[in-house]
C-alpha cells in the first residue's frame, strides 16, 4: 500500500473521520435521555441515509431526483407488508425495503436516464406524485391516506427486542455508519471517479470508455434503495404513518439538506440532515415559515454557492487561510 | 350521450386551462431553454390572489384578476432578475434547481400572506351558464375559451409581427449575434419571464371560480402544463394548445367514467409516457430531448 | 491492424457536411486530415468516434465495424480521442483525471467499490501507478499531480488530456487540434509526442491547422473540402496537388479581395 499515494491518504482520513463519528454517536447516545431529543436524533439519521443516497446521485452522478421522498415511502411500505400482511421477520422487510424500491429504481432509471436534465426532473416529479396517488388509493397495501398504517409491531428482528426508542437510535446509528461507509468507498474507486467526470462531460468521459447510462442507472439505483432503507427504518420506528409523509415536500427536503451540506460529499448529506431535521425544533412557529425559508435557502444556494453551503463555507474559510499565511 | 357530450365540455374548459399553461412555459422556454419549475405556481398564485382579493377584500373580479396578472407577472421578472440571471454557473442542472427553489418561496409566499385557506370566488361577469344542444357550459368556461383564444391569437401577433417579437425570437436563437443589433438579451429574457408570469396568472385568474384557490395547487398545474406542452412537442405553440386540450378531455373522461381519485395521474402518465417512448412528442423534433 | 473509413456521409438537412469520406490509416503511421475551415474535418472525426452517427458508409476498427456505435463502446474497442479544447474533468485533480483515461483498464463494479473488496484496492493501486506514468511520459511535473486540473495552465492541460488519453491504451488515436492555442516550442513538444506515438505502432489520425507541424511528422495525408476528400497521399504529394492549391489559395484570393 503506497503511503506516498494522495488518494489512499484522502480515505484514510475519511476512514478516521468515521471512527471520530462513531464515537461522537456512542457518546451523545448515552449523553441523551429524553424521548423526544432522541427521537428528534432518530429522524435526523433516517434523513441522512436517504440524503447520502441523493448526494450520490445529484453530487456524483449530475441528476435531479424528486422523487425520493415517494421511494422512502415505498421501502416504509414494503417493510410495513412484510410484517403485517406476510408475517416475516422484520429483518427481511428491511432488506426488502432496500432492495426492492433499488430495483424499482433501476426498471424506471434505465429509460428516464437518457433524457437531459430538466427533463428527467419533471419525470421524476411526476413519478414521485404517481406513488403518492398510489399510496392514497391502493388501500389494501397501505391504508389510504387515512388511517394508513397503523400498529405496526415493534421492531423485533429475529427476536430481539429493539422497538423501544433507545435500541432504534443504536440501530439507526450503526446502519447509518453502514451506509457512510458504502457511500466512501464508492467515491474512492473507479466507478465514483467515472462518476464524477461523466457529471463533468459526458462525451469526453464516454470516449474514454465510461459507460454513461449504465453508471448513471447504477447510481439511480443505489440512491433509491438507500431511500428505501431510511423508510424501512421509519417504518419499524414510527409504527404508524400514512402517505401524507411522503410527498414533494419531503423529497424537497431532502435535496435540502444535500445543498445545505455539501453536493459531492456524503459528510455533507450528513451535516444537512442534521441540521435541517432538529433545528426547525428550536424554532417557535417555523411550520409556517418553513415552505419560504426553504425555498430562499435553496434558491439562494443555488445561485450563489451551487456545490453546497457548508463547502462554500469551507472553501473560503480554507482560501481565507491561505490568504493570511502568504 | 348527453352526459358524454357533457364530460367533454367540462374537459375542453379544463384543456384550454392547461393551453394557456402551457403557452406561458413555452415563452420562457423558447427565449432561454430553461424549463421553469415554478411556473405552475404563477398559475396557482394568479388564481389565489385573484379569489383572495375578490371574497376577501370585495375586490370586483376583474379588476382583481388584474392585480393578480401584474403581481405575477412582477414576480416573473424577479425570478430572472435576481436569481436566473445572477446565478454563478449557468449550466441547465442548476437553473433548473434555481427554479425548483423558487417554486417553493412562491408557494410558501403565499402560505404566510394569505394563508392556508382554501378560497372561492364567485364567476367573472355574465351569464351564469349558457346551454348548446342540451350541454350546460358554465358562464366562466366561456371566459376561459375566450382568454385561450385571445392568449393564442395575442402571442401569434407579438412573435410574428412585431418588432419586440422578432428581437425576442433573435436573442433566442443567437444571443451574442442579437446583442450586435442592439438587442438586449438580458431585457429580452427578462421580457420573456414577465409575459410568462402574467399569462399562468390569467390561467389561475380564469379557472379559479371553477377551481378555488389553494396555495398547494402549483404542483399540479405545472406538471400539467409541462405535460401538455411536451405532448405537443416541447418549443410548439400549437402543439402546446393540442396537448392542453386533449390532456383536459383525457382527465374529465377518466374522472367521469373511471374514478376522480385517479384523475390527476392522467396528465402525469401521458407525461412519463411521452417522455418515455416519443420525446418529440406529436408536433416536435426529437433533437434536445435526449442526452 | 488499421482504422478503415469507407463512404462516411453526414448530412445536416440540406447541407453535406462528409461527403463519402474514405481512406485507411495504418498502424504506426501519422495519418493527418487537413482543409480549409468548415471543410467537415471536426464532423469526420465526430463520426469516427461515435459522437454522431454516419447517414452511410462504414468506419472498421481492425475489421470490426464500428459505424454509429455508441462512444464507449468504441472506446472498448480500442480507440480515443481528445478535443479542440481541452474537455478536463471539473472539481478533479490532475491525477485522479488521468486515472479516469485507465477506466476500461479496471474490472470492479459498484457492488465491489462499495463493499471494498480486496480487488478494489489492488485495482486503485494499479490504476494510479498507470495514470502517473502517462502523466510522466507526456511530461506533467509531479508537483502538479494534486491541482485541479482545470487550474493548469493551457499548455499542461493539454499534455493532461494526452496523457489521460494514454491510460486508456488505446491502439487508435485521435486528435483534434491538439496544437490549437499553442506556440513555438510547445508545437514541437505536442508534434514529437504524437510522432512518437505512432512510433509505438499506434494509429494516429491528426486534425491540425499548423501546416509545418502537419507537414513535419506526417506519414499519410488526406485534404478535405467542401466534406469532400480532394487530395491524399504523402505531404510531398499533397503539396504540389493542383485541388489542394486551389483549395488554399483560393481562400487566400478571396481574403485579398
Amino acid at each position: 500500500m503506497s503511503a506516498a499515494s494522495p488518494l489512499m491518504r484522502e480515505y484514510h482520513a475519511n476512514l478516521k473521520g468515521m471512527v471520530a463519528f462513531a464515537v461522537v454517536l456512542v457518546l451523545v447516545g448515552f449523553a441523551v435521555t429524553g424521548s423526544y431529543p432522541k427521537t428528534m436524533l432518530i429522524f435526523a439519521m433516517i434523513h441522512a441515509i436517504a440524503a447520502i443516497g441523493l448526494g450520490l446521485l445529484f453530487g456524483h452522478g449530475g441528476q435531479i431526483s424528486l422523487c425520493q421522498g415517494g421511494l422512502l415511502g415505498l421501502g416504509a411500505y414494503i417493510s410495513a407488508d412484510f410484517v403485517r400482511l406476510l408475517g416475516l421477520d422484520p429483518s427481511l422487510g428491511l432488506i426488502a425495503a432496500t432492495l426492492l424500491p433499488a430495483g424499482f429504481g433501476w426498471l424506471v432509471a434505465r429509460p428516464l436516464l437518457q433524457l437531459s436534465s430538466h427533463y428527467l426532473a419533471m419525470a421524476t416529479l411526476a413519478l414521485g406524485l404517481i406513488l403518492s396517488i398510489f399510496y392514497t388509493q391502493w388501500v389494501w397495501l397501505t391504508g389510504g391516506a387515512d388511517p394508513g398504517i397503523s400498529n405496526l409491531p415493534p421492531f423485533t428482528p429475529f427476536g430481539l427486542q429493539l422497538g423501544s426508542t433507545n435500541a432504534m437510535f443504536w440501530v439507526c446509528a450503526v446502519i447509518l455508519l453502514l451506509v457512510l461507509l458504502v457511500a466512501i468507498n464508492l467515491i474512492h474507486s473507479r466507478m465514483g471517479r467515472a462518476l464524477r467526470a461523466l457529471r463533468s462531460g459526458e462525451v469526453p468521459a464516454a470516449a474514454l470508455g465510461v459507460d454513461t447510462v449504465r453508471s448513471k442507472v447504477a447510481i439511480f439505483a443505489i440512491a433509491a434503495g438507500m431511500s428505501g432503507l431510511a423508510g424501512g427504518l421509519y417504518a419499524n420506528f414510527t409504527r404508524a404513518f400514512n402517505a401524507s409523509g411522503f410527498e414533494v415536500g419531503l423529497s424537497i427536503d431532502l435535496l435540502i439538506m444535500v445543498l445545505v451540506g455539501s453536493v459531492r460529499s456524503p459528510w455533507g448529506a450528513v451535516s444537512g440532515a442534521f441540521l435541517i431535521t432538529i433545528l426547525p425544533a428550536f424554532l417557535e412557529d417555523f411550520d409556517r415559515y418553513r415552505l419560504f425559508s426553504y425555498g430562499i435557502l435553496m434558491t439562494i444556494i443555488m445561485v450563489f454557492m451551487p456545490d453546497g453551503l457548508a463547502s462554500a463555507v469551507f472553501d473560503g474559510v480554507r482560501a481565507l487561510a491561505r490568504r493570511r499565511r502568504t | 350521450m348527453n352526459q358524454f357530450l357533457q364530460i367533454l365540455a367540462s374537459g375542453g374548459v379544463l384543456g384550454a386551462v392547461y393551453a394557456i399553461t402551457a403557452l406561458g412555459f413555452l415563452i420562457v422556454y423558447n427565449a432561454t431553454k430553461v424549463i421553469n419549475f415554478a411556473h405552475g405556481d404563477f398559475v396557482m398564485m394568479g388564481g389565489l390572489i385573484t379569489a383572495a382579493l375578490s371574497s376577501a377584500y370585495g375586490v370586483p373580479p376583474l379588476a382583481a384578476a388584474l392585480v393578480a396578472v401584474a403581481v405575477v407577472a412582477g414576480l416573473g421578472v424577479s425570478l430572472d432578475r435576481l436569481a436566473i440571471q445572477r446565478a454563478r454557473r449557468k449550466e441547465h442542472l442548476t437553473l433548473v434547481m434555481i427554479t425548483i427553489g423558487a417554486a417553493s418561496v412562491f408557494r410558501g409566499l403565499m402560505e404566510i400572506v394569505v394563508g392556508r385557506d382554501i378560497y372561492f370566488m364567485d364567476p367573472f361577469p355574465g351569464p351564469v351558464r349558457i346551454t348548446l344542444g342540451g350541454v350546460q357550459i358554465p358562464g366562466q368556461g366561456l371566459w376561459v375559451l375566450a382568454a385561450l383564444v385571445l392568449v393564442a391569437a395575442g402571442l401569434w401577433f407579438v412573435f410574428r409581427r412585431t418588432l419586440l417579437g422578432k428581437a425576442m425570437r433573435a436573442a433566442a436563437g443567437n444571443g451574442r449575434a442579437a446583442q450586435l443589433y442592439g438587442i438586449d438579451p438580458q431585457l429580452m429574457s427578462a421580457i420573456s419571464y414577465a409575459m410568462s408570469g402574467g399569462l399562468g396568472a390569467l390561467a389561475g385568474a380564469v379557472i379559479v371560480p371553477l377551481a378555488s384557490g389553494y396555495y398547494q395547487t402549483g404542483l399540479y398545474f405545472g406538471l400539467k402544463g409541462f405535460a401538455a406542452a411536451i405532448l405537443g412537442g416541447l418549443g410548439n405553440p400549437f402543439g402546446a394548445v393540442i396537448g392542453g386540450v386533449l390532456i383536459g378531455l383525457m382527465e374529465s373522461l377518466a374522472a367521469g367514467y373511471i374514478s376522480s381519485g385517479y384523475k390527476d395521474s392522467i396528465a402525469l402518465g401521458v407525461l412519463l409516457a411521452v417522455l418515455l417512448l416519443r420525446p418529440s412528442g406529436l408536433f416536435g423534433s426529437s433533437e434536445a430531448v435526449r442526452v | 491492424m488499421s482504422l478503415v473509413v469507407e463512404g462516411l456521409t453526414k448530412r445536416y438537412g440540406g447541407l453535406v457536411a462528409v461527403d463519402a469520406v474514405s481512406f485507411t490509416a495504418q498502424p504506426g503511421h501519422v495519418t493527418s486530415v487537413i482543409g480549409p475551415n468548415g471543410a467537415g474535418k471536426t464532423t469526420l472525426l465526430n463520426l469516427i468516434s461515435g459522437v454522431v452517427s454516419p447517414d452511410s458508409g462504414s468506419v472498421k476498427l481492425f475489421g470490426k465495424d464500428v459505424s454509429g456505435a455508441a462512444q464507449h463502446v468504441i472506446a472498448r474497442a480500442g480507440m480515443t480521442r481528445n478535443f479542440q479544447s481541452p474537455q478536463l474533468f471539473e472539481g478533479m485533480s490532475v491525477l485522479e483525471t488521468a486515472m479516469v483515461g485507465a477506466h476500461i483498464r479496471g474490472r470492479c463494479g459498484f457492488l465491489s467499490a462499495m463493499l471494498r473488496l480486496p480487488g478494489v484496492v489492488r485495482e486503485e493501486i494499479e490504476l494510479e501507478r498507470i495514470a502517473r506514468d502517462c502523466l510522466d511520459l507526456v511530461g506533467v511535473p509531479k508537483s502538479a499531480l494534486d491541482r485541479e486540473a482545470l487550474d493548469l495552465p493551457y499548455g499542461l492541460q493539454r499534455r493532461v488530456e494526452i496523457a489521460r488519453a494514454l491510460a486508456m491504451q488505446a491502439k487508435v488515436l485521435l486528435f483534434d487540434e491538439p496544437a490549437a492555442g499553442l506556440s513555438g516550442s510547445e508545437v514541437d513538444d505536442i508534434a514529437e509526442l504524437v510522432d512518437a506515438l505512432s512510433h509505438q505502432g499506434k494509429v494516429v489520425v491528426l486534425v491540425e491547422h499548423k501546416m509545418d507541424m502537419v507537414m513535419r511528422i506526417s506519414d499519410h495525408i488526406v485534404v478535405m473540402n467542401f466534406g469532400a476528400r480532394i487530395a491524399e497521399g504523402s505531404p510531398a504529394d499533397v503539396q504540389q496537388d493542383k485541388a489542394v492549391i486551389e483549395a488554399y489559395l483560393g481562400i487566400e484570393e478571396m481574403a485579398d479581395a
